[in-house]
């Protein structure tokens, strides 16, 4: 999950934002729209894109906001609502293409651990990302930026808690793949 | 590396366009003024009824009353009217504009009301001790009594009971932050 730091700051901006304290939704927009741009960015085909659907998502989170119960898993919802608008910015621009739902998990080794992807740069595990396929993308993506757990990447992406454990397996497995072809 | 300098080093890494971005940033600043919903717009449809209303019969009350009555009781009119035209006002441009500006806020909504009540209140009082007719002064502080009670009192108490509680939460909330960050920054340290 994301840190304890940015989560209690994201329930205070919330309080001063409900009571009237018009400043504190902007700082709330601007603790979460980088990473929240960068997941967008990783489920959609150009920036602008990417831009537009991190707008309509702060619209939706601030119309919607009587809604979200927990206030503590505010960082989760609003990666639920970006992942709802990019799903429908594709239905229209990538009709053939949607996001990644449930389905069946794929096989998980029973002795292998998780691959290590500590050691590699950082920009090469960014520009691996986007060789990565949009299902494996996602995963890891929610992963590496807020260390969501199963349970809430699979609340997140609508998909089983053993699909999400499949899929960063086998992410985490072809990241490291593509990371040791490029040091070689 | 650990976890939160992989996150701020992805996000480091991802390029952006300065138009997009500030065309961006440009709508984002409409959406911090609060957009009316249909019960918003309803609600301040019923508010600018009423209020209009209040308005006509300060008129009409004052074009039968002026001359009978104390001064007093004429400035408790002339509040009512104020309050209830500039009520009027501002309802209106927020139904025209789309966009509650000054009633988005409860707690200024809810100390205009309460000001409201207890100026009221209060000229009735005095117009009701200063009344030559003992019994037109005491109908003028029922008058003014009852209106406090119904209305001064009960926003006053509300509004007071909401910002001790938003008050005692941002507090904790900010307690648990401090906290929270103290403890990352000694896992940092160590």
């Amino acid at each position: 999950m994301a840190t304890q730091v940015q989560v209690v700051r994201s329930v205070l901006l919330l309080a001063r934002h409900r009571t009237g304290d018009r400043a504190a939704f902007g700082e709330l927009v601007a603790l979460w729209e980088r990473p929240l741009l960068y997941y967008l960015r990783r489920l959609l085909a150009t920036e602008e894109d990417a831009w537009d659907a991190l707008q309509e998502t702060w619209v939706r989170a601030f119309r919607e906001q009587h809604r979200l119960r927990d206030e503590r898993s505010l960082p989760a919802w609003l990666y639920t609502i970006a992942r709802r608008v990019a799903s429908r910015a594709r239905e229209r621009t990538r009709p053939a293409e949607p996001l990644p739902g449930d389905e069946a998990p794929g096989a998980l080794p029973a002795s292998e651990p998780a691959p290590d992807l500590s050691g590699f740069d950082a920009l090469d595990v960014h520009r691996a990302l986007a060789t990565l396929s949009l299902a494996h993308r996602e995963a890891l993506t929610l992963h590496f930026l807020e260390g969501f757990s199963i349970a809430e990447i699979g609340a997140i992406t609508g998909a089983a808690e053993g699909t999400v454990k499949s899929r960063l397996f086998h992410a985490r497995h072809a990241l490291r793949v593509r990371l040791e072809g490029e040091g070689s | 590396m650990n976890d939160m300098h992989l996150r701020d080093a992805l996000l480091a890494a991802e390029p952006s366009s300065p138009e997009l971005e500030s065309r961006y940033r440009e709508r984002l600043r409409d959406l911090t003024e609060r957009g009316l919903t249909w019960p918003l717009r309803v609600a301040h449809g019923i508010g600018l009824l009423i209020a209009l209303g209040t308005t006509i019969r300060c008129v009409f009350v004052f074009t039968q009353v002026a001359g009978h009555v104390a001064p007093v009781a004429l400035a408790a009119l002339g509040l009512a009217f104020v309050f209830s035209a500039g009520w009027v006002v501002a309802t209106s441009v927020a139904l025209v504009s789309g966009a509650d500006r000054v009633f988005g806020n409860s707690a200024v909504r809810a100390w205009l009301i309460v000001g409201f009540a207890f100026l009221l209140a209060a000229l009735m009082l005095w117009a009701g001790i200063t009344a030559g007719d003992a019994a037109q002064g005491v109908r003028f502080m029922f008058f003014g009594l009852t209106f406090w009670c119904a209305t001064g009192l009960p926003f006053l108490v509300f509004q007071l009971v909401s910002e001790m509680q938003a008050r005692l939460r941002t507090d904790m909330l900010r307690l648990e932050l401090a906290f929270a960050e103290r403890v990352a920054a000694r896992g940092e340290q160590s």
